[in-house]
C-alpha cells in the first residue's frame, strides 16, 4: 500500500493526466456524427430498465419486508378478470390499499401461526433453458434466481404473512386479477417483464420474468404442487 | 452476466447516474471501440459490456464528477476493446494503448516536483501497470473489482498493482537523489 504522502500525489497525477487525456479524446462537436443502431439502443434500454426496477430493490433489499416498485400507467378500467382457474372467493388474503400513484397488496395468512417453521418450496417446472444462479433463501424466505439466454431471467420468491408488495401505476401496460389453480393472485405487465404474485393461504409467491404469460403460469402452477426445497 | 451486477444499484440516485453517464460518454465510447476493432457491431458491443462496468462500479463513480468519470470510460472502454479484439482475432493484440491518443500530460504549475516526477511516470508506464494503479488508487476499486473489470485473475490483479507501485518508487527515489 502507498503511504498517504504517495497516495496524495499519485491521485494529483492522475487528475492531470486525465485532463490531458480528455483534451486528447475528440469533443462533443466532433463525435456528433456517430449514431449508435436502435438494436444497441434498445439493449441499454433494457439494461438501464432492468438496474431501475423493483426486482433489484426484491433481492437486494436489507430489510425483510418486500417493498417492490413497478412503474406502470394506470389506466381506470383496464382491471378484468382473467381466469385460469377460478377464483375462490374464500381464499382472498390480500388487504389491498390503493392510494395516490399506487397500491399496496398485503398478504395476510389465515392458517399459519407466527413461529410456525417456513417450509420451502421451490417451482418443479422451469422452462428449457434456464438455469438456477443465485439462491438468496433464508430462515423465513425463498428466493431463486434463474438465468436464461441474453437478459432472460426468472425470479421465485416465496414468503410469510405479513409481506407487502408495493406497485407504482405508471407505464405499467397491463394489470389483472387472476388465478393459480383455486388461489387468488394478480398479474402485472410492462414492456419487458411479467409478474405474477399470488398466494396459497399459507404463503405469498412471487415470479417475475421475461417469460410469456403462459410459461409464468406453468412455473406457478408447479409451485403449489411443487416440493419441498 | 446482468444478474451479477443486480446486488450492486439500488439507489434512485446511483441508477439515475448510470443513465447520466451513457447520454453523455455513449458516443465517445463508440469512438474508442471503433478506432480499435473497426467494426461497428463490435464497437456496439464494446458499449454495452462498458455500462456493464459502469454499472458494476457506480457505488464508487457515483460521487465523482463527469469528467473524472470520463477517465474509467476510456481505461474501461479500451480494455474491453482489447480483450474482444484478442478474442476475435484470436492473437495476440498489439499494445494494448494503441489508440495512440496525442497525448502529454502536463502537471500543473504550482505541482511539486514530486507530484511532476510522478505524473511523467504513469504517463510512460505500460498502460497494464497504469490501468490497476488508475483503478485502485484514484477510483477506488478493489482488486477483486479491478480483476473483474480487465477480465484478470485476481493474483495477476494483485501482480500488477505490486509491479505498479515499484515503479513508482523507483522513479520517486531517483526523483529524489536527482533534485536534493
Amino acid at each position: 500500500m502507498f503511504d498517504l504522502q504517495e497516495e496524495l500525489l499519485l491521485k494529483r497525477a492522475f487528475a492531470s493526466y486525465h485532463r490531458a487525456l480528455a483534451a486528447a479524446l475528440p469533443c462533443e462537436e466532433e463525435l456528433e456524427p456517430i449514431n449508435l443502431s436502435e438494436r444497441l439502443e434498445k439493449r441499454i434500454k433494457r439494461l438501464l430498465y432492468h438496474q431501475k426496477h423493483f426486482y433489484y430493490t426484491w433481492i437486494n433489499t436489507a430489510a425483510k419486508r418486500v417493498a417492490c416498485i413497478l412503474t406502470a400507467v394506470l389506466s381506470i378500467g383496464t382491471i378484468a378478470a382473467v381466469g385460469i382457474g377460478h377464483l375462490n372467493a374464500t381464499n382472498t388474503n390480500f388487504d389491498v390499499e390503493t392510494y395516490e400513484g399506487g397500491t399496496t397488496y398485503v398478504f395476510h395468512s389465515r392458517t399459519r401461526r407466527k413461529g410456525d417453521p417456513f417450509v420451502h418450496k421451490a417451482p418443479a417446472y422451469i422452462p428449457a433453458g434456464y438455469t438456477l444462479i443465485e439462491d438468496k433463501s433464508d430462515a423465513n424466505e425463498t428466493g431463486l434466481v434463474y438465468e436464461g439466454k441474453g437478459l432472460d431471467y426468472l425470479f421465485y420468491g416465496q414468503y410469510e404473512s405479513g409481506m407487502q408488495y408495493n406497485v407504482k401505476t405508471k407505464d405499467i401496460t397491463y394489470q389483472s386479477i387472476t388465478a393459480v389453480g383455486e388461489y387468488e393472485g394478480y398479474i402485472f405487465e410492462n414492456e419487458f417483464t411479467t409478474l405474477l404474485l399470488f398466494n396459497d393461504g399459507e404463503y405469498l409467491y412471487l415470479i417475475n420474468g421475461t417469460l410469456s404469460r403462459e410459461e409464468l403460469y406453468l412455473v406457478a402452477e408447479s409451485i403449489v404442487g411443487g416440493e419441498e426445497k | 452476466m446482468l444478474f451479477f451486477y443486480l446486488s450492486l444499484v439500488d439507489l434512485p440516485e446511483e441508477k439515475i447516474r448510470v443513465e447520466e453517464i451513457y447520454h453523455c460518454y455513449k458516443k465517445l465510447i463508440k469512438y474508442i471501440a471503433f478506432s480499435k476493432l473497426e467494426s461497428e457491431e463490435l464497437a456496439e458491443e464494446v458499449v454495452h459490456e462498458v455500462m456493464l462496468a459502469v454499472i458494476n462500479n457506480i457505488k464508487k463513480l457515483q460521487a465523482m464528477e463527469m469528467e473524472e468519470i470520463k477517465g474509467f470510460i476510456y481505461l474501461a472502454t479500451r480494455n474491453i476493446s482489447h480483450d474482444i479484439f484478442r478474442k476475435e482475432k484470436r492473437r495476440e493484440a498489439e499494445n494494448i494503448d494503441d489508440l495512440q491518443l496525442p497525448m502529454q500530460a502536463v502537471g500543473d504549475p504550482q505541482d511539486s516536483l514530486g507530484e511532476q516526477v510522478i505524473l511523467d511516470c504513469i504517463a510512460a508506464m505500460p498502460p497494464i501497470y497504469r490501468d490497476i494503479l488508475e483503478l485502485t488508487v484514484y477510483y477506488g476499486l478493489s482488486l477483486q473489482e479491478c480483476a473483474k473489470l480487465l477480465k484478470i485473475s485476481q493474483a495477476a490483479a494483485r501482480k500488477r498493482l505490486e509491479r505498479a507501485r515499484a515503479i513508482v518508487r523507483a522513479k520517486l527515489e531517483e526523483g529524489e537523489e536527482q533534485y536534493v
